[in-house]
């Protein structure tokens, strides 16, 4: 947030300053942008102090509150990153596979059920559409025994199977819920002129529908691979083996609330671990901005 | 920062899950395998333990060494940090799929036995010739043995003795010193410096009161399993922490608060500006490190002015093994193997407590780092005034560190007197404990 607020403002300060002369509405600009300034700072403060606390020799990290350290310990990456019983590569690879399994299942499933919803008549529609929104609301301690104990039965427990496998069969009833909204604004003659050009269903839907939700898709695929990437829980419950870990639990893995906690290394580490996500989230970011704008949803 | 927990999922939640999990259980179970509890031999075994990640790596040692003298066994090593740990295990022993050997922690031993998820020892070819009667005790329930001892810690003072210097304070003669003496000292060093006596954060932790309690003659639980200590003593407990604030010994009651939310890392002793508090023996090492310098270690007061001592020896950890495992032997070999190999000593020495094996404990005393020496030495020195070690706690009794911590942060802001605090604790874990 604070960053997009500071770098948005910036541009088009010196723009406006030309446009509208005067030292007054100069003054309350300045005041203005200095205020931002500054709420900008206090918001990424905590990111910049992780950021310094990865170069930090332990003793100084919460010694000093300040962001520049003493002596620069370099060590805490390259210590991070050989700490845990695979090197770090291992786990990011991990995460990435089942971040990419979960986007292709997301996109693919979530697509499909949304324009079932939002344009093909069937019976029980509305019901099986209040069913399906009322998933959203069952929190994941009602249902993780039953899940973990069926995927215990399928022996799909230390695999990434129960991660993956739900998202393809449209399991994630808020990206359904987004696409089908944002379906829904698309103007249906679109659909009506591609039947009299021949099109079925899957005509349409391929053909019609989803190169007009790209929007929607982006939103999709970002918010998967933010929440996916993030996801500690399910991740923690079905990969014990320390050969599947992900980049969160691997994370966890430097923390102990009895003894010795590394945390130049594990600070180093959660740098390293904000970069895909960092990184994709600007890629997309034009789309995010777009997909929520138009579905209105936040 | 400290705690990451993206899930959003606390540990209580889960706790609820695992309780509604663990009466959908058995139903499930009853469709798919047969309940488990099968002994196929296969050999596979699933090994948990929790930690940090030096303890990640030398336990990924101890295995190789294993498998290196145990063909024919495979183990999938599962490392986690402490309540990332429960979670998964809660979940799995409900889900009837617990790993076949893990660490255990006295604060669930019992309810993990009570759930019937955890194995009688005994069944097991585990020698146990070189663990002291009492410290097997502490795994013991109804006369049969469910976790091993790991090894044992003792409660201490840890004290900075810069800052006492620098305070122009005498460094106390813990053979002698009591309670009141502490209240001196504590608050001599606050007014000779800038650094804080005590941090006042473990005078909230039901051990350190059950030490107190013991000093007395009585105890924090009976052997019965109910409390077992009279209002009076918790009264001068509450009252100590009062007479400790108004003398400046220990901080204003909000950052007392604070510290204990920002965990033991940013602890005023870690920091260098407090000067003592209690802890483990097994935390020393974490907190010189983050401190940069050497602490003294001091028995807590009053250990010599009551009617005895109250120090105790506490089970570090314990090994455990599930009831379901699929291959008894073979997890009755790692433990073993962890508790009485050279191999596993060498590598884990003091991390998992003092070895609990004495045969092994005093092999590898020269070989323990510095900060594993004090705490060594320490024990060594307590163990020959220790009197009777304390009751298991019982079934419950996990709840006890937060109902503590809620009246004692009560009686810090006022809104509870001495005496109402000391019933409102009793009335709590009374109901926790079901008493």
């Amino acid at each position: 947030m604070a960053t997009t607020t500071e770098t948005t403002a910036a541009p088009a300060a010196p723009a406006r300053r030309r446009a509208q002369r005067g030292p007054a509405i100069g003054l309350k600009r300045f005041v203005f942008h200095l205020a931002l300034t500054v709420a900008a700072m206090v918001m990424i403060y905590p990111l910049l102090w992780m950021l310094s606390a990865s170069f930090k020799p332990i003793d100084e990290i919460f010694a000093d509150p300040g962001l520049i350290p003493s002596t620069w310990v370099w060590s805490n990456y390259s210590e991070g990153w050989n700490a845990l019983p695979h090197p770090f590569e291992k786990y990011i690879w991990n995460s990435m596979v089942i971040v990419a399994g979960s986007i292709v299942g997301n996109l693919v499933s979530c697509s499909m059920a949304a324009y079932a919803f939002a344009r093909l008549r069937f019976p029980l529609r509305g019901m099986l559409f209040a069913v399906m929104l009322g998933t959203i609301m069952l929190p994941i301690h009602v249902v993780i025994i039953p899940q973990y104990i069926l995927f215990n039965n399928l022996g799909w427990v230390d695999t990434f199977w129960p991660l993956i496998v739900p998202k393809l069969l449209a399991t994630d009833a808020f990206f359904v819920f987004l696409m089908v909204q944002f379906i829904r604004g698309l103007p249906r003659e679109l659909d009506e002129a591609a039947s009299i050009d021949g099109c079925g269903y899957w005509g349409t839907y391929l053909r019609i529908i989803m190169p007009l939700c790209m929007p929607a898709l982006a939103t999709t695929a970002i918010f998967t691979f933010i929440w996916t990437w993030n996801d500690f829980y399910s991740q923690l419950i079905y990969l014990r083996d320390v050969d599947l870990q992900t980049v969160p639990l691997a994370l966890r893995l430097f923390m102990d609330s009895t003894g010795t906690t590394n945390w130049g290394a594990l600070f180093a580490m959660s740098i390293v671990a904000l970069g895909p996500i960092f990184g994709f989230f600007l890629a997309g970011q034009r789309y995010l901005v777009r997909g929520i704008a138009t579905t209105g949803i936040k | 920062m400290r705690k990451p927990n993206p899930s959003g999922v606390s540990r209580r939640t889960l706790a609820k899950a695992g309780i509604f999990g663990a009466a959908a259980a058995p139903l499930l179970a009853a469709c798919g395998n047969d309940g488990g509890g099968g002994d196929d031999g296969d050999g596979e075994l699933d090994f948990w333990w929790w930690g940090s990640d030096p303890r990640h790596e030398y336990t990924q040692k101890i295995i190789d060494a294993f498998l290196a003298k145990n063909e024919g066994i495979t183990i999938k090593p599962s490392p986690n940090e402490f309540d990332a740990y429960w979670d998964a295990l809660n979940v799995s022993v409900s889900g009837n799929n617990a790993p076949d050997v893990m660490q255990q922690d006295d604060r669930y031993l019992r309810d993990y036995a009570d759930k019937n998820a955890l194995l009688a020892l005994e069944d097991l070819d585990v020698d146990l010739s070189n663990i002291e009667e009492a410290t097997l005790k502490t795994g013991q329930f109804d006369g049969k043995t469910y976790g091993i001892p790991t090894g044992v810690n003792a409660f201490a003072l840890l004290v900075n003795p810069a800052i006492v210097e620098a305070a122009g304070v005498a460094m106390p003669d813990d053979t002698a010193w009591s309670w009141e003496d502490f209240l001196t000292f504590t608050a001599a060093v606050s007014a000779g410096g800038d650094a804080i006596g005590s941090s006042g954060l473990s005078l909230s932790n039901e051990s350190l009161f059950n030490v107190f309690a013991r000093q007395k003659g009585e105890s924090l639980y009976t052997d019965e399993g109910t409390l077992g200590f009279t209002e009076g003593t918790m009264n001068e407990w509450w009252q100590l922490v009062l007479d400790l604030q108004a003398a400046g010994g220990i901080p204003e009651s909000s950052q007392i608060v604070e510290y204990a939310a920002a965990g033991q890392d940013q602890s005023p002793l870690a920091t260098g500006t407090g000067a003592s508090e209690f802890y483990w023996t097994n935390q020393i090492g974490a907190i010189q490190t983050v401190l940069g310098s050497d602490l003294v270690l001091l028995r807590p007061p009053g250990e010599f002015t009551g009617s005895q001592t109250g120090l105790f020896l506490k089970s570090a950890m314990f090994w455990s093994a599930a009831r379901t495992t699929s291959d008894k032997a073979a997890a009755g070999k790692l433990i073993d193997f962890l508790l009485n190999s050279d191999e596993s000593l060498d590598l884990m020495l003091g991390d998992r407590g003092l070895p609990a094996n004495i045969a092994q404990r005093e092999r590898i005393l020269p070989q323990l780092p510095a900060d594993q020496k004090l705490g060594a030495d320490f024990i060594a020195a307590i163990t020959p005034d220790l009197s009777e070690g304390p009751a298991v706690p019982p079934v419950g009794s996990g709840a006890a560190a937060d109902i503590m911590r809620g009246v004692y942060e009560g009686l810090l802001f006022g809104s509870a007197t001495v005496e109402e605090s000391t019933a409102l604790f009793i009335e709590q874990v009374n109901t926790a404990i079901g008493a």
